[in-house]
């Protein structure tokens, strides 16, 4: 079309001050798109260790115990409810867990500790359960030859209590109907660091816990994982819809203070991003202005011979973002082989750094349509726009004035 | 024959209270179609105040301007640029021509504008080339063509939207005087063949001997306004 | 002088070139100030955050005591410390703790956590527990008196008066004891994790509850410089450090905090660096177009016989004058936005990273050299942009710039 090689022509007039605006654009598109890949992928990746470490994607407990635990609000008919979520395609894996607070013995030592009650073979399709054995073995069900239990305990209380796999520990809590629950395990492997998040642990397979805290065959919570982890607020909701007597939530509202977190400090970004956007248009705008009053004698002619004010308010836009999406076009090749490196490779923390619960300790980028897209259209937009002061005055030149009369 | 250009009792002032200046007063006066017209006058006359009011590239203070019966005093913004887009060719002095598009493409331009389809954009071009003389030249750019060349394609684009009336504001200013009288006998020969109605202005002599009619103007008034044999 | 008449009226032959050109560098210094502002003010919160809050700015426990807080890792000689501290004239406070892991129960619910033995007197010098408790009174020596946190207590369903039970394991027998205590206080610090997991009791009443009488675990440090806590060569630490028994400073006892901040301050220099480019852009670009539009003028200076020095010395000072002008109005705005931060802050939304919370607003911090120093690189690089353009002006050929009369 005649009016985009004007258009593409009229760039081209002034080369290098064109260049110089292209390469202020390039160069904030760049920045951009690198701070998007840094934080979406870093934050993406924080969720994604502790969502496949023990929260899962979404939660279903009996009303606000995931606020308030007690023992006794437990979900009553867990068959109803596996049913229900065997038909779910976008399900991919549930596991019960039953939990409570207890005090663990080992030879002379006590600790406090945290039970975890976990299904064997469910809890692996949820979590990195099986990968985070670090002695010993994974446990089943069943008892060993002496009629106890199998336990896996965290490092943090395997070095408390010194003991190892092989050993015993006793276990003191109450139970559900208010008695004493205190039994003997066998531990069979030890699970994580000293810095997991279950170090003062000790999971016990879930029909043994039942029974050491009384509570029949009732469970505390479903953690489940979801087909495409993006959507999983909605299927939150759906799944909420079918299970009316009981709370189902993702994880966004399980770890709310985490979510902030990572909400506020994106929000800082965006505005960081804005700003920078801000200060490279205040040039472009420089430039464009310019470029129009250079040839005001050219668009007193042009309005002359029949141009109307429109035509000349679209050249000017058509000018202002061809350049820009040259500019973000060159800027996104030169950016793109980083991206990938950081989404591939990432960069390892020296020091593990603690966001609202989680840790967190390489950074990696997200090569994704929104990282790449949002500042794109962000920037041209922002270049449609600043294309119109200027447009609006080359369209309102008088011509008798263009022409250089009085 | 019909009148193409009507003006009654046109009044243009520039300035405020003691600086102001009239460049128009009281000028009526009637164009017929066909007409080779030249209105002449020492600068500072009122002479470019004229062709643009005429053109609708100004207002005036006072009076009126009809072009082939209409007034286009009353016309808002967009439908008087349509209206000089579809009934008006406008040749200047100098920077006639879009400097980043080639001849072709300038003479192109205005019918783009006008919404002409592209298979009949390429061949007007094409006529309007050779009608002026310039086959062969269409893919130039300004800068690559003499000054009387350029004051051709403006020609040329002038004509290229089928305009009722071309007004030229001092074409032949910055040309030598050959190209100049060249460049007049271009329009007269398209006047002669095409009853192209032209109004032109200049203070060269060797081309008013080429207008029919002079209209001359002197302090904003219509001094003289003779009809000559040519 | 004549040139610096001359520079500065040449700025205003085209105001608005200016005015834009003064406004993309009076943002750029602004956003620096700006940015250097909360980061000081984020740092600021992190660290008080820590130290000032519960940590102390430094701490002596025993060796190994911090890796999973077990009640034998005692300090045995306590009294020598705190001798040593109290004439220590870089100690502003120092206050004794004794730490227990143990189960808190209520007649509605039971929950493991830390229960802190503390000295209500030292305490006032070091932590903010006293201001941070909202509900009922301080420590004031009454027996079996416990201030819970404000999540704890909704968790054991109790408010002022009800009863609580500690249970936790003697050091020396193992014995599980049991003490009763009566909520008359409740806390309120920030962060989840500390509302929701601790409990502060007298350390006199600690003590006998775990067989611990003269010992405590660890001895929290607040110093009269804050400085000093990084200071590793510290004497006050360094003498402390013997035997089995550590000193440290905040730096090391998270150092997750010390790697927020880093990796802040890359970020900055990161933004800050892009924004630098961006802005010399700007300038070359707007340089280039007052050299443009005068450029007859310039081929008859050449033409009479100024030299290119002196053609590059006029470039150069509109320069500095632009720049001086955008400085001047960048530090007023830059004060004026930074102060208006300084006192009612910059809503952020609530963050909690490293254990601490960044609630609502960001103060930033308003510093002199912030007005100084940034204002000085902002007005170097503006002037080092023009450098460019100035050689180029001073490279033109009088005859080529004759010709075109614009």
């Amino acid at each position: 079309m005649l009016t985009l090689k004007l258009a593409y022509r009229n760039i081209l007039r002034q080369r290098r001050r064109s260049l110089l605006t292209a390469f202020s654009m390039a160069g904030g598109y760049m920045l951009f798109v690198f701070s998007m890949s840094l934080l979406e992928g870093s934050w993406s990746n924080v969720v994604d260790i502790f969502t496949l470490d023990h929260t899962g994607h979404i939660q279903i407990h009996k009303d606000d115990y995931a606020k308030r635990a007690k023992i006794h609000k437990t979900i009553e008919d867990p068959k109803a409810i596996e049913s229900t979520l065997k038909n779910q395609a976008a399900v991919t894996g549930w596991a019960p867990r039953v939990y409570s607070a207890a005090l663990a013995y080992g030879g002379s030592k006590t600790a406090p500790a945290k039970i975890f009650g976990i299904d064997p073979t469910l809890e692996p399709t949820v979590t990195r359960i099986l990968k985070k054995v670090s002695e010993g073995e994974y446990f089943s069900s069943q008892p060993n030859p002496d009629g106890y239990f199998p336990a896996m305990i965290g490092r943090g209380l395997a070095n408390t209590l010194k003991l190892g796999v092989g050993d015993e520990i006793v276990l003191i809590s109450s139970g559900a109907d208010g008695s004493i629950a205190n039994d003997i395990f066998s531990i069979t492997a030890i699970i994580g660091n000293t810095t997991s998040f279950d170090r003062l642990g000790v999971f016990l397979p879930i029909s043994a816990a039942q029974e050491f805290l009384a509570m029949g065959g009732d469970v505390h919570e479903y953690a489940l994982l979801a087909r495409n982890k993006h959507d999983n607020e909605q299927l939150a909701a759906d799944l909420q819809k079918l299970l009316p007597g009981l709370t189902v939530s993702p994880w966004q509202q399980i770890e709310a203070t985490f979510y902030r977190t990572m909400q506020s400090d994106k929000q800082g970004n965006y505005f960081t991003m804005a700003l920078i956007v801000f200060i490279v248009f205040i040039g472009v705008l420089n430039t464009v202005l310019m470029s129009v009053l250079e040839r005001t004698r050219e668009f007193g002619v042009l309005k002359s011979i029949g141009c109307r004010p429109s035509e000349l308010i679209k050249l000017i836009f058509i000018e202002t973002v061809m350049l820009a999406s040259i500019s973000i076009t060159a800027g996104l090749a030169l950016i793109l082989p980083v991206i990938i490196w950081f989404t591939e490779v990432g960069i390892k923390l020296d020091i593990s750094v603690d966001m609202g619960g989680v840790v967190f300790d390489t950074m990696k980028g997200e090569f994704s349509a929104y990282v790449i897209f949002m500042p794109m259209g962000f920037m041209l937009l922002t270049a449609a726009l600043i294309s119109l002061p200027p447009g609006l005055r080359a369209a309102r030149i008088l011509p008798r004035v263009a022409l250089g009369s009085h | 024959m019909k009148t193409v250009i009507e003006t009654k009792d046109l009044v243009r002032k520039f300035g405020e209270a003691e600086t102001q200046v009239t460049a128009l007063s009281h000028v009526s006066t009637s164009i017929k179609e066909g007409e080779f017209t030249a209105i002449i006058g020492p600068s500072g006359s009122g002479k470019t105040t004229l062709l643009q009011l005429i053109g609708g590239l100004d207002e005036p203070d006072g009076g009126d301007v009809l072009l082939s019966g209409t007034n286009i005093a009353n016309m808002s913004g967009k439908q008087l640029s349509d209206f000089r887009r579809d009934h008006i060719g406008f040749i200047f002095q100098s920077y006639n021509l879009i400097p980043v598009l080639s001849a072709e493409e300038n003479i192109e331009y205005i019918m783009l504008l006008q919404g002409v389809s592209a298979a009949e954009r390429k061949a007007r071009v094409r006529e309007m080339l050779a009608l002026v003389g310039l086959e062969g030249l269409g893919d130039r750019r300004p800068a690559q063509l003499s000054g009387g060349q350029q004051q051709r394609v403006a020609v040329a684009r002038a004509m290229a939207s089928k305009p009722d009336i071309i007004l030229a504001d001092e074409p032949t200013a910055n040309l030598d005087s050959t190209t100049g009288i060249a460049l007049l006998d271009t329009m007269r020969d398209l006047n002669a063949q095409l009853n192209m109605t032209f109004v032109f202005s200049t203070h060269d002599q060797k081309i008013m001997d080429r207008a029919d009619r002079l209209i001359h103007l002197e302090d904003g008034v219509i001094q003289l306004d003779e009809t000559r044999q040519s | 002088m004549l040139s610096l008449k001359l520079a500065w009226r040449n700025l205003f032959r085209n105001t608005r070139r200016t005015l834009l050109t003064c406004m993309l560098v009076t943002s750029s210094l602004v956003v620096i100030i700006l940015v250097d502002g909360i980061m000081l003010g984020m740092i600021d919160v992190m660290v008080g955050g820590i130290t000032k809050t519960l940590e102390g700015e430094a701490q002596v426990n025993r060796k190994g005591f911090r890796e999973n807080f077990e009640p034998e890792l005692f300090l045995s000689d306590p009294d020598t410390i705190s001798l040593a501290l109290a004439t220590d004239a870089r100690v502003a406070g120092h206050a004794p703790r004794v730490i227990i892991g143990s189960m808190i129960a209520s007649p509605y619910n039971t929950t493991g956590g830390l229960v802190y033995g503390v000295d209500a007197n030292s305490e006032l010098g070091v932590s903010r527990l006293k201001e941070a408790t909202y509900e009922g009174s301080y420590l004031s020596g009454v027996k079996r008196e416990i201030l819970l946190g404000k999540l704890m207590a909704e968790l054991l369903e109790v408010s002022l008066g009800d009863r609580i039970i500690i249970t936790a394991a003697q050091v020396d027998t193992s014995e599980i004891t049991q003490a009763l205590f009566r909520v008359t206080g409740l806390f309120e610090f920030g962060p989840e994790e500390m509302d929701q997991s601790l409990a502060f009791i007298n350390l006199s009443a600690a003590q006998p509850l775990m067989g611990m009488d003269g010992h405590v675990h660890q001895i929290a440090i607040r110093f009269v410089d804050p400085e000093d806590a990084k200071n590793k060569s510290l004497p006050t630490l360094i003498n402390l450090n013997k035997g089995d028994v550590e000193a440290l400073g905040w730096l090391d006892l998270q150092p997750s905090i010390g790697g927020m901040i880093e990796m802040s301050s890359y970020a900055s220099a990161i933004v800050g660096a892009v924004l630098f480019v961006l802005t010399s852009l700007g300038v070359i670009n707007s340089m280039f177009m007052s050299i443009y539009e005068r450029i007859y003028e310039f081929g008859v200076a050449k033409a009479i016989g100024t030299t290119p020095r002196q053609i590059i010395t006029l470039v150069l000072l509109e320069a500095f004058l632009l720049a001086l002008m955008a400085c001047a109005f960048g530090i007023l705005i830059g004060y004026l936005a930074s102060s208006y931060f300084e006192s009612n802050g910059i809503p952020m939304g609530r963050m909690e990273m490293s254990g601490v919370l960044l609630d609502g607003n960001m103060y930033t911090q308003v510093r002199p050299y912030q007005f100084v120093t940034f204002p000085i690189y902002v007005t170097l690089l503006t002037v080092a942009a023009a450098i460019y353009p100035a050689i180029f002006a001073s490279r033109i050929v009088p005859s080529r710039a004759l010709q075109r009369a614009l």
